[in-house]
């Protein structure tokens, strides 16, 4: 639905979207029933953006990122990547694909093999990827690695558990960038990290994204770091995104209730900040569980200003003013 | 109340491990008074998880060692304190809130079942309290923390529950005693963004209506800034920094507090900061004199020596530095 | 994830790692206990030939003035109805049970271990399938009865014994390999590596296995004395080893019968079973100590 994609139907690519997700369905069939993880999703990253997706558990986010980077196979709908259809496992991808779409899990603790040292972890991608073909290229690309993520070059004979989170998330990011991918998927990079070490990180994958024109769907909960991060954000809410903007914009004026709910529980350290958030929405109810999606639009039960229409009828995406985008029955 | 409900005074504590000592806690001192809501900021390492454990006496004492200083209780030391004394004091005075809701509740056991056990140990204690009598207490602490319909709760198992509501549960099950002293370690940090103000608004809620004392421990500077009426700031093993939260936040001294506050994401500005440059110290090994000293852009001689103690800079902000020796209250650019 | 103060008690140096398993072994004493009878049962097994002086013992020997002598100095544990040291054919015995138990894990831990990687990673495949049900078959017959009714039917010797064993002896590290892959194999390190796009082959052997070295090993150790019992449980009913050949389990079946009279005859090999049995165990222990990484 965004106005890029709408452009290139039918036409030569027009502005240069790296990703178009199109009404991208994943359920999973569980005991207790069907959960519509993601239901029915669009967005776009353009090629040298930072993409932001918030959302809390339930929302989805995270499923969005395991179906693109082909954990999952979509229950319907289509990712494309540079045009190309990629909706399907990654098993069934070519190699190539695989080199350029990476992606970095949220728990240092498990993305990296405890039982492998540095080296072996950080050359497996050069050496499955024959991107450099003998013993010593290698140990020089993986000293390149390391270097590129600002670690010591004696880091290649030490093992996960000698070192910290925050450095070990730094060996997932080098592992990931070491095909020279083109979109890079961060799932919470930061969130199991203490501040200082995440400022760390974040400003490291930021020089990155500069340096090599990368593109990243960058996956948080923490709405003060995504504002210093993405240039486009888009909210979800059990399986939908509820709304989609620059990040500007969305900070400058959130439509949707539950973005609203989302900013003004975000705690903050100065005064200055405090008025910036909009007008205090106490947050209240559970999130429902996805097995459980309340009837017509999803976020009813807990919005203070619903409407009779809301627990009826699911509204469908609007767009507001230019590239801000809100699904909500409030705006029609 | 005179005095103050808990103070730990030079507090210094090792483990006996493969290599030598691990000197965690080196010299911590930390007051809590009557009704008053202290913060304990502090990293991943900083050693406020383990300066808890020591108060709780929940520490594995096969391999920690405490080298000395006292923790008072009620002016009355824990460390020097029997068993059976120190069960009282847990059962009835102090209660602990953990970071991991899901951890802190037995999956095999139904929430009733384990609300009962409490109820019978901590506050059934002299006196034979019947089943109905039981249940109506656990019925009533479930209510204060706004579960709905706490009747079926009970029969649940923690499993069937979300995080939200665990950590209600915890909280109700810490609020079963008449406690003095809470102390909330990492409260909300497993949770999302909506249901953690939720609970943490219910929790301030609680506190204010019993006038107890809280210790409130966590990295997320925010949650701290908006509960507490005083805040310590620890690194590597001893307090930092200690002022009214108020005036921390608006005017923090120590450089590692400075750096700290700074680092966080902000909705102002542009733009993030580069973090702290360099990491926390080995505690094989840890710095001579401040153990700040390697990562201070302030540092001097002095630093590299001897440690320094709370040097005032006014009545109710104190600064472990030496850059505040002689009353100064800034540091000069 | 919780980062503890105590990774930075780490480093990478090959000697101080050596340094840090003895640390962890020794501080159970039971554990040392174990190492110092294990030590002494191979010492003793190796150099046999050199410390026995009635070597005859061991082979088609009668000599029956000496036969039935209770425990003596020339003579330590006594000799049994045919005349031979039963000190000797102790000591030599014990060649018997470690090398019962070096073929019979050799064999049955390689072969139980990648099927039990394969079953474990191949989750929904036909290769799962089959594996798993032969396994099941295998574990609900007990032990000794499968590896009885398998010698039933092979010429009795020691090495049918042994294959016999095998046999039956694969199926537990299948079984609980399979269970270690079937946990490893959801981590995201190992996801990731999928997505990178490794071989198969170097998911099973060079990521996931080492994951399951640990249990391996401890559950190795372990078998050694385990495998010794079931061997001599073997012998007691005649199978294993054939005379003259030392064996400890038929030295106490040629004993037993003798009891009370003869008691040295049972004694002294049953006391060096247990002990060999116990200072594995207690090894074992210790080694699992190793690989537990204690929380500070």
């Amino acid at each position: 639905m965004r106005v890029g994609y709408l452009k290139m139907e039918g036409a030569k690519l027009i502005n240069n979207n790296i990703l178009n997700v199109k009404n991208l369905k994943k359920y999973f069939v569980t005991q207790q029933g069907i959960v519509k993880a993601v239901n029915d999703i669009d967005f776009s990253i353009k090629e040298g953006e930072i993409f932001g997706l918030v959302g809390e558990s339930g929302s989805g986010k995270s499923t969005v990122a395991y179906t693109i980077v082909g954990l999952y196979k979509p229950t319907e709908g289509e990712i494309s990547y540079r045009n190309q259809d990629i909706s399907n496992e990654s098993k069934k991808r070519s190699k190539e694909l695989k080199k350029e779409i990476q992606i970095v899990f949220q728990d240092p603790g498990t993305s990296i093999n405890p039982t492998r040292s540095i080296y072996q972890i950080l050359e497996l991608p050069l050496r499955v990827h024959a991107i450099v073909n003998n013993h010593k290229d290698r140990t020089d690309k993986v000293k390149e690695l390391l270097k590129m993520v600002e670690l010591p070059e004696n880091y290649i004979y030490k093992y996960p558990q000698m070192i910290g989170g925050g450095e070990r998330q730094m060996i997932s990011i080098a592992r990931a960038l070491a095909t020279n991918p083109s979109l890079v998927l961060l799932d919470e990079p930061t969130s199991a990290l203490d501040v200082s070490i995440q400022a760390k990180i974040i400003s490291m994958l930021i020089k990155l994204q500069k340096d090599f024109n990368l593109s990243y769907l960058f996956i948080t909960h923490d709405l003060s770091l995504m504002r210093n991060v993405a240039s486009s954000v888009a909210i979800m809410y059990l399986g939908k995104i509820c709304e989609n903007a620059s990040s500007t914009e969305f900070f400058r004026n959130p439509l949707h209730p539950y973005t609203q709910m989302l900013l003004s529980s975000i705690p903050v350290l100065s005064d200055e900040e405090e008025k910036l958030k909009p007008e205090k929405v106490k947050s209240r109810g559970e999130i429902p569980s996805p097995v459980n999606i309340p009837l017509g639009c999803s976020f009813h039960s807990r919005c203070s200003k619903k409407m009779d229409i809301c627990s009826k009828e699911d509204p469908s995406m609007v767009e507001v003013s230019k590239g801000h985008f809100v699904r909500c029955h409030l705006y029609k | 109340m005179k005095g103050n409900i808990l103070e730990v005074k030079d507090l210094s504590l090792y483990f006996k491990v493969f290599g030598g000592m691990l000197r965690v806690l080196d010299g911590v001192n930390f007051t809590v008074g009557h009704k008053e809501k202290v913060g304990l900021i502090g990293e991943t390492g900083s050693g406020k998880t383990t300066t808890m454990k020591a108060i709780m006496k929940i520490l594995g004492m096969t391999t920690a060692r405490i080298s000395k200083g006292e923790i008072l209780f009620e002016g009355r030391d824990i460390l020097k304190m029997n068993k059976a004394e120190v069960q009282k004091i847990r059962r009835k005075e102090i209660s602990m809130i953990f970071q991991d809701p899901t951890a802190a509740l037995n999956p095999y056991f139904s929430i009733g079942s384990q609300i009962k056990n409490i109820i019978k140990y901590s506050v059934g204690m002299g006196k034979k309290l019947t089943k109905m009598e039981i249940k109506a207490r656990g019925i009533e602490a479930l209510r204060k923390v706004m579960l709905p319909d706490p009747e079926r709760t009970l029969e649940f198992y923690p499993i069937q529950l979300s995080g939200g509501m665990r950590q209600r549960i915890c909280i109700a099950m810490a609020f079963l005693s008449n406690l003095n002293l809470l102390i909330a370690d990492e409260p909300g940090t497993s949770l999302d963004v909506t249901i953690k103000d939720q609970v943490l608004r219910l929790l301030q809620d609680l506190v204010d209506k019993k006038q107890i004392s809280v210790i409130l421990i966590s990295h997320a500077l925010g949650m701290v800034k908006n509960i507490t009426d005083r805040t310590y700031v620890m690194y590597a093993g001893s307090m930092v920094e200690v002022a009214k939260t108020a005036e921390l936040f608006i005017n923090p001294l120590h450089p590692y507090s400075r750096a700290l506050i700074s680092v966080v994401p902000k909705l102002t500005g542009r733009g993030m900061s580069q973090g702290i440059p360099g990491y926390i110290p080995e505690y094989l090994n840890p710095p001579s004199g401040c153990r700040f000293h390697p990562r201070c852009n302030y540092v001097m001689p002095i630093c590299k020596v001897k440690k320094p103690t709370f040097f005032k800079v006014k009545e109710t902000h104190q600064v472990a530095c030496w850059l505040f020796k002689n009353g100064r209250s800034q540091i000069d650019q | 994830m919780k980062k503890t103060i105590f990774s930075q008690v780490l480093t990478s140096k090959k000697w101080e790692n050596v340094q840090r398993s003895w640390y962890k072994f020794s501080r159970n004493r039971l554990s040392i206990i174990g190492l110092i009878v294990v030590f002494i049962i191979m010492f003793l097994a190796i150099f046999a030939p050199f410390i026995t002086v009635h070597p005859e013992s061991v082979s088609r020997y009668v000599n029956f003035s000496e036969s039935k002598q209770p425990p003596s100095l020339s003579y330590p544990f006594g000799t049994d109805i045919y005349g031979r040291d039963i000190f000797t054919r102790t000591i030599y015995a014990f060649r018997i049970s470690l090398l019962m138990s070096f073929v019979v894990l050799s064999i049955s831990v390689p072969v139980g271990v990648t099927l039990g990687l394969i079953a474990g990673y191949f989750r929904n495949s036909w290769i799962n399938i089959l594996i798993m049900r032969i396994t099941d078959i295998f574990l609900s017959i007990p032990a000794l009865i499968l590896a009885l009714s398998i010698c039933a039917i092979l010429p009795r010797n020691l090495t049918t014994t042994m294959i016999a064993i095998s046999f039956v002896w694969w199926t537990w590290y299948c079984r609980m390999v399979y269970g270690i892959v079937s946990s490893v194999r959801g981590e995201f390190f190992i996801q990731a590596v999928e997505l990178i796009g490794a071989g198969k082959l170097h998911i099973l052997f060079k990521e996931i296995l080492p994951n399951c070295l640990s249990e391996i090993v401890t559950k190795w150790t372990l078998d050694i004395g385990s495998v010794i019992l079931i061997g001599s449980s073997l012998s007691f009913v005649g199978l294993g080893a054939q005379p003259p050949t030392a064996d400890l389990g038929s030295m106490i079946a040629a004993g037993a019968k003798y009891l009370p009279d003869l008691w040295w005859m049972s004694m002294f090999p049953s006391i060096a079973l247990v002990m060999i049995v116990l200072g594995f165990n207690l090894l074992g222990d210790g080694i699992h100590d190793i690989f537990t990484v204690s929380e500070g």
